[in-house]
This record gives structure tokens, sequence and C-alpha cells, in this order.
């Protein structure tokens, strides 16, 4: 699973996600991607079931490439703990991702198996996600 | 090339409001420089924009700008655009003049069915497009690369293309344009599902070893307290 192999402190702040994603917003390895449109916490273990759930999918063609990694860590008190006496203990990894930011990317399959690949992926993550192609239309509104 | 006309006119106001007003007018903010020129803030329509860069030749599409009853010949240098919903936001376009040469990015489109990817192989393009030099009027709408020779290890790389029109690439010859890799074998994509399971705690930079006795510690105190105050709730 992904994680760190070293790190500075052991717990971070939370922090906000306010604002879209600075850069990662386009599809630079593959053909096809997965672009989030809401913010949020991806955990190390929802970017292992995406990935999995990829890989399965498009069998063994083609490459998936995974954009994002969980380098924040998480803390979370004991059950049943009365509040105070401090931050909880560190519980597992997650990458914070913010609209446009493109996570997953998939080269060498015909597009209508990366798209159903895409959408089984999306469906391993707690957000909102959408199917990207490397070179975004542009549409005449 | 493709040559359009577009008209655009003078904006004396600049920044974030200004900006999202012309945006919310149905106008794309933009600037024009180069070719001596001073910087000059632009708007143009957003329809008549797009659909000039809906043509053959894409983002490479030769401008006739009309600012203000002064025609200037420009091609779009870049677009600035909404990470979500793909909108235009900004257009920078630069100046040229028809003798001129010019660097532009021309799509690269693989041609045929590589030889590798029938028996099974992995067909990659890791680069999209080619950094080109050439005039105005020379510039491809794109450039193809054959890949049918392909089988599975082979490369296809930058200096294998031929450059046939007037344009000279400017890439790195070594730099590949395609391959084809083998498949992953069923043992190596059981490893690959299998490995999820590891875990693990990663090292701590400065003191390691204190920080750990102290995370050991307080998890006990936590414990002791937990037990105190289940005491205390059954009293």
């Amino acid at each position: 699973m992904l994680m760190p192999k070293k790190v500075k402190h052991r717990k971070q702040m939370r922090g906000r996600m306010r604002g879209q994603s600075k850069g990662g917003t386009v599809v630079n390895f593959g053909d096809y991607g997965l672009m989030a449109v809401e913010p949020g916490w991806i955990s190390n273990r929802q970017i292992e079931a995406a990935r999995i759930a990829m890989t399965r999918h498009i069998k063994r063609g083609g490459k998936v490439w995974i954009n994002i990694f969980p380098d924040k860590p998480y803390t979370k008190k004991p059950a049943e703990t009365r509040q105070g006496s401090g931050k909880g203990n560190p519980e597992g990894w997650v990458a914070v991702v913010k609209p446009g930011r493109v996570m997953f990317e998939i080269a060498g399959v015909p597009e209508p198996l990366a798209r159903e690949a895409i959408r089984l992926a999306a469906h391993k993550l707690p957000i909102k996600c959408k199917f990207v192609l490397r070179e975004q239309p542009l549409e005449v509104q | 090339m493709a040559e359009v006309k577009l008209q655009a006119t003078k904006r004396s106001e600049v920044g974030k409001g200004p900006a999202r007003r012309a945006r919310s007018e149905g106008k794309v903010p933009g600037v024009v420089y180069g070719h001596g020129m001073e910087p000059q803030p632009i708007v143009v329509d957003r329809r008549e924009f797009l659909t000039a860069l809906n043509t053959d030749a894409g983002l490479n599409v030769l401008l006739d700008l009309d600012l203000d009853g002064r025609s200037t010949l420009a091609l779009t240098k870049e677009l600035q655009r909404d990470p979500v919903r793909g909108t235009v936001l900004h257009a920078d376009f630069i100046a040229v003049s028809r003798t001129e040469k010019v660097e532009v990015e021309v799509p690269l489109h693989l041609v045929g069915e590589a030889q590798g990817a029938k028996e099974g192989g992995v067909l990659q393009q890791p680069l999209a497009t080619l950094h080109v030099r050439c005039t105005v009027t020379d510039v491809p709408e794109s450039i193809d690369a054959d890949i049918s020779d392909l089988a599975i290890g082979d490369a296809l790389r930058v200096e294998q293309l031929s450059a046939s029109g007037g344009y000279e690439i400017l890439n790195d010859p070594e730099t590949v344009v395609a391959s084809v890799s083998a498949p992953i074998s069923e043992e190596e994509l059981e490893a690959m599902e299998a490995e999820a399971g590891i875990e693990g705690e990663p090292e701590v930079e400065g003191e390691a070893s204190e920080e750990t006795d102290e995370a050991e510690g307080g998890e006990e105190a936590s414990d002791a307290d937990g037990e105190g105050s289940d005491a205390e709730q059954a009293e």
C-alpha cells in the first residue's frame, strides 16, 4: 500500500481544501484519465482498491498510472474516549485532492474498455469524478 | 494553413474583476504581444474564437486579428482553461509575420496498427505533440508516424520520423514517440493484486526512538484514563 518511507512529523494538521487544483490537471502519460470534480481526502486503501479494479478490468493489456500519493497522515482517537488528552493516534495515509486533479491514467486499451475501467475505479473513491481524454475538446458554447 | 479573421477590441481595464465581467458577457480576455509591439490587453468574442480554433489546424490556426480597424497576424500562444469545466479563461496571442519562422507544437498522430499490439503487446505514446520550427504558412496540421512495423519491445524515436514538409523538428532525436511493451503475465498481475496488504510504520526523521517511547507511554496513559472513566461510569 502507498505510504511515505520517512516523515518529518508523525501527525499533521487537517488543513482546508479550497479552490481548484493548481497542477496535474491534464492527462500526461496515458490516453484517458480519471479527474476529481470535488475536493476530498483519498486514502491509500481507496487508491489501492481503485487500482486493482482498473487492472482487473483491463486484464493483461494496457498500463495504469497513479498520479496522487498519500503523504498526509490522519489521526483518530480510540472509541469511547473522552475529549482532550491531545491528538489521536495516526490511523492511515491520505492524498489531498482538489477539483481538476487527474488521479489515474490509462493507456493501451480501447476507449470503451478504459471508460468502464475508470467507472469501476471511480466507485471506489469518496468523491465525484469524471472521465477525461488526453486532449479535452474545445466546445463552442 | 488556414487563416481566420477574428474581431478583437482593446481592453483598458485589467485584473480579475474586469476579466470576470468580460467572461460573463460571453467574451474571452487575452493579450497580444511580440514582433516588437507593446503587450496589448484585448478581448475577443468567445463563440467566434472557439469556432476559429475548431478548424483542422486546431490551436495553430493563423488568426488575422482585427484590432480596432488595424489588422495583426497572430498565433494562439497559450490558452488558460478551467481545469474542471474546460472553458477558456484567457488567451495569449503572439504577433507574427508571414516570412518569419516560428516555433509551434504540432499534434502527432500514430498511423497503422503496431505488429506487437496485434500479438498482445501494449502500445504507449509518451509524446503527443512535436515542437516544430517553420514559417507560419508552412505549419502542418498534424504529423503522422507510421507504427505498423513496431514489434513487442520496439520503440519509435523522433529521429525516425520523416520531416517532409517545410518544417524542422526540434525535439531531442532520442525521445521515444511510441513503444510496444510486453503484456504483464498472469503471475505479475496476481503479484500486483496481492501487494495490497503490505503495511508498516514510516520512519520519523530526527529522534525516532524517543518519539516511539513517548507514543507507547501516551497510549498506556490513555488506556489507564479510559479504564478509570469506565469505572466511574459504572459507579
